[in-house]
């Protein structure tokens, strides 16, 4: 089925013998015989994924050392099963001057030259030729009237091929290991955040009962803002009573008397009667060294200190 | 459509550092949460322990006219009025021991005083004002 969408893209053929160009485009690739391995196999089975399983073992022994990738499709009551070293065919293509992140599309000559009536010629040496259905490599000596390569009208076939160094670097069975493993640990992780996550929740909750458990407002905001009223009226308290517990168990001299103790808005005032004022600021001096912010005057035979809250 | 496996580890490997990232975040919370927890507990604690000695007017109206029926101040004449969320206190004249007792029982309980002023007036005699929160 076409439904239109065909790649504008430039086609472009690749042969060990083909020659080198730098193009910075997009380009469909169709692969020379001689890049891949072709077999016609009859095979009892209805379906390609069936095939695709059996294709190691048909081209067993055919091929030499390396890593394939294979594919297949049917044609007519046969199937036409391909293999191919993926390594070898991008190094090639890289080679040819094709950057791997402008491919397209990659075709094998197969697919696309299957219904060709003559040869076709692809170097100075070689041409292609239709050989029992199998498109082949020839030396251009065999069929000195092929026609020259046309790719400019060629309509492609739907038969792409992908290929990857990935399959180099690691076969399916470790590939498999490897994303078995990750995503045992993305499993694993994404638990334990949830767990959690689901902590941090349940500990907020807590938070909001340790209020109502107390009989508080809802909100820290709240809360902070009464403890530290609270806190203010505990701390002056506190301070007052140590300044009048040191002021009430001084020990004045026998002339000396406590004539007035008091407390204003931000002040205690300790007054005594005394000689001078150096003896009243000696009776008083351990008010002075234990509260720092201290003012002291003497007024008509009264000493008198305030202390600053 | 046949999926690179280089792009499904890539994507693998990125939801991996995204889960991993989202439990480094989770787990500072957690532990951010809980002592916050902590603190909280400590602060509503300490709320309940400063709201019963200093804010409780109950409690202190009760203490107070507790301490003003004691027999030892009935000498001071102790006169009580009320202005604002205030208690005031006057005695005019009072004698040392039961200024003193008077004194000893406010500055030893939760009153939280706002202004007082205690002069003496002779050898065994006293006048003070107090100003109490109530």
């Amino acid at each position: 089925m076409d439904f239109g969408f065909r790649s504008k893209a430039k086609a472009f053929f690749v042969d060990v013998d083909s020659s080198s160009y730098l193009l910075d485009e997009p380009v469909n690739v169709i692969l020379s015989p001689s890049m891949y391995w072709v077999k016609r196999v009859t095979l009892p089975v209805k379906y390609l994924r069936e095939v695709k399983s059996l294709i190691p073992s048909l081209f067993e022994e055919n091929l030499p050392d390396g890593k394939y990738s294979y594919s297949a499709y049917k044609d007519g009551d046969n199937f036409l099963i391909f293999a191919y070293n993926d390594k070898e065919v991008l190094d090639l293509i890289a080679e040819k001057g094709i950057s791997s992140a402008n491919i397209n599309n990659i075709y094998l000559a197969q697919s696309e030259f299957d219904t060709i009536d003559a040869s076709i010629k692809i170097s100075e040496k070689s041409v292609l030729s239709l050989q029992n259905g199998v498109i082949v490599k020839l030396p251009s000596v065999l069929a000195p009237e092929a026609a020259a390569l046309d790719l400019e009208r060629h309509t492609f076939s739907n038969q792409t091929i992908h290929l990857t160094r990935f399959n180099q670097i690691a076969d399916k069975k470790s590939q498999m290991v490897f994303a078995s493993i990750l995503g045992f640990l993305i499993v694993m992780f994404t638990t334990e955040w949830l767990i959690t996550s689901s902590k941090v929740s349940t500990i907020m909750e807590k938070q909001g009962e340790v209020f109502s458990s107390h009989n508080l407002p809802s909100t820290s905001f709240q809360n902070e803002a009464i403890h530290a009223k609270l806190n203010t009226i505990f701390e002056r308290q506190s301070r007052i009573r140590d300044i009048l517990n040191l002021a009430l168990t001084i020990k004045l001299k026998p002339e000396e008397q406590l004539q007035r103790v008091s407390l204003e808005k931000n002040k205690v005032i300790i007054a005594i009667t005394t000689a001078s004022e150096t003896s009243g600021a000696k009776s008083l001096s351990k008010l002075k060294k234990e509260f720092k912010r201290t003012s002291a005057r003497f007024e008509d035979g009264s000493y008198i200190m305030e202390i600053q809250l | 459509m046949k999926i690179n496996p280089l792009y499904f580890a890539l994507l693998l490997i990125v939801a991996l550092l995204f889960v991993v990232y989202q439990l480094g975040e989770s787990k500072a919370q957690l532990r951010e949460s809980k002592n916050a927890l902590v603190k909280v507990e400590g602060m509503a604690e300490e709320i309940d322990a400063l709201k019963r000695a200093w804010d409780n007017p109950k409690t202190t109206t009760a203490a107070l006219n507790r301490l003003l029926k004691a027999p030892q101040l009935k000498s001071a004449n102790i006169q009580q009025t009320k202005k604002r969320g205030l208690v005031i206190l006057t005695s005019k004249k009072a004698d040392l021991k039961a200024t003193n007792y008077f004194f000893v029982k406010l500055f030893n309980g939760a009153f939280i005083l706002q202004k007082f002023d205690v002069k003496r007036l002779d050898d065994e005699s006293l006048s003070f004002h107090v100003e109490i929160r109530s």
